[in-house]
């Protein structure tokens, strides 16, 4: 009997040895996967960083699940896009209401005021320019100086190389841009959320350097709804009259309806572009960076 | 008697267990780091710069504040040089008259440069010569790959004529 109990312990103690260390690390919540990208290049192994949107998910639409109120519970800080990316401001409510801390991650760009529907807006979709990136790594850099401060100078050195990456990524993206001719370097998609992409890198001369979605095409219309035959036409004819030689579909967006407008105008699919959220893991789209770099080589290789 | 023998054995593996590994995480290495000696160089040095390009503020820099938008860096053995006010032109010499901190023996010289992020499509270089007493001892040329900062080291030996260099 007490040679059982010995031997149980001894094994018990040996194995022990391989126990990892207790972690203690803090929780972060972005509301995108881009956000949880940039705070991930930041905080590295020191912290554990979760997204609520999935891969592929749009912020806009999106519909908080008891799940998400869970993930925030759990939270030492919560980030977001701000700018009314995520629709009717589900992240802030949902921090708010766990009582957590928030950063807004665009604070401090200057943000591209668009017309929708009548009303002048900020643009939120500051992401598509690595200059922006910037600041929202600075941004999330503070954020998470204050929450680990005697952690500092490893966020600090993590954040100096993405930062350094952004601008090779900058002067790579003005690179091969520069292989499409001017007047063929026109960028329509499905959804306009390549503002900040045409203006940094001179796409739609036409369009005071913003990006161009076939007029009809609404946020309601890209999810499948509010497609009437009226709607069908101006599409169809703003497609013609844009001149573009092809058109791109957006990863979050259902490409069905696009496809078949598509055949309608004779113009060509350039492919399907990471847009609102980046790819799922093991994919190309699944970092910032390499979103970045398969929508320019889809959209060069298109377009030149 | 028995389920008192159970808990009692339940209680000291268990919290024999929490014990070993509350005990092993808790511990903490105290060595007190052997700092090296070093004899400082007798000689007086100073460092030449020539840029292919002028500096510019760096976009992607950690800190953009008006305060901290320096376009050049060196550092001498792992210390900043202070070059506050030195601004790089394309094509032109500028000189750190005096370089304190170097040292007999192994010698390393960090720097970093923003050009401008409009010239992304030009490889550029920083020519930098080492002087001692007036006397050229390390010369190299620090390039980048487009789009970057220049950024490299140069390693010199005092004592020694042995040098190599490192950029990026």
């Amino acid at each position: 009997m007490f040679k059982k109990i010995a031997i149980a312990i001894l094994t018990v103690l040996v194995s022990t040895h391989s126990l990892p260390a207790r972690e203690n690390k803090p929780v972060i919540v972005a509301s995108t996967t881009q956000i949880a990208d940039f705070a991930r290049q930041i905080a590295g192994d020191r912290a554990i960083v979760k997204s609520i949107l999935a891969p592929g998910a749009d912020p806009h639409t999106y519909q908080v699940t008891p799940d998400d109120v869970q993930m925030v519970l759990g939270a030492d800080l919560c980030l977001e896009n701000g700018m009314h990316l995520e629709g009717k401001s589900w992240m802030a409510t949902l921090a708010k209401d766990a009582k957590k801390p928030l950063v807004t991650t665009t604070a401090g760009i200057k943000p591209l005021v668009i017309e929708e529907e009548g009303e002048s807006i900020s643009d939120p979709h500051a992401w598509f320019s690595p200059r922006n990136v910037a600041v929202y790594v600075r941004n999330i850099l503070n954020a998470l100086n204050r929450l680990e401060p005697e952690h500092k100078s490893e966020f600090e050195a993590r954040a100096q190389l993405f930062l350094q990456q952004l601008r090779v990524l900058d002067s790579w993206i003005r690179e091969q841009v520069n292989r499409i001719p001017i007047q063929r370097r026109i960028l329509v998609t499905t959804h306009d959320a390549f503002n900040y992409f045409c203006f940094e890198y001179k796409f739609n001369a036409n369009n005071n350097f913003l990006s161009i979605a076939p007029v009809g095409w609404s946020t309601g219309a890209e999810v499948g709804g509010g497609m009437t035959p009226e709607r069908r036409s101006m599409v169809i004819r703003s497609i013609k009259e844009s001149g573009a030689p092809a058109i791109f579909v957006e990863t979050t967006i259902n490409p069905k309806q696009i496809r078949e407008i598509a055949k309608e105008t004779g113009v060509k699919i350039g492919g399907e572009l990471y847009s609102d959220s980046m790819g799922p893991e093991g994919t190309a789209g699944e970092t910032y960076i390499g979103m970045m770099r398969e929508n320019v080589l889809l959209i060069v290789n298109a377009l030149k | 008697m028995r389920i008192v023998l159970v808990v009692v054995i339940w209680i000291v593996i268990v919290g024999g267990l929490w014990a070993y590994v509350w005990q092993r995480d808790a511990a903490v290495v105290n060595t007190i780091a052997e700092k090296p000696i070093v004899e400082l160089a007798e000689q007086s040095y100073s460092l030449e710069i020539t840029p292919t390009f002028s500096t510019e503020v760096d976009p992607f820099a950690l800190d953009t504040s008006d305060a901290n938008t320096e376009t050049l860096e060196v550092r001498l053995n792992g210390n900043q040089i202070p070059v506050t006010g030195i601004q790089l032109e394309r094509g032109l010499t500028r000189t750190i008259p005096t370089l304190d901190g170097v040292v007999k023996g192994h010698n390393e010289i960090y720097l970093k440069a923003s050009p401008p992020v409009s010239q992304h499509s030009l490889n550029h270089g920083i020519r930098i010569r080492l002087f001692e007493n007036d006397s050229p001892i390390a010369d190299h040329t620090l390039w980048n790959s487009r789009g970057s900062l220049v950024s490299g080291t140069v390693s010199f030996e005092i004592g020694s004529v042995q040098e190599d260099d490192h950029d990026h």
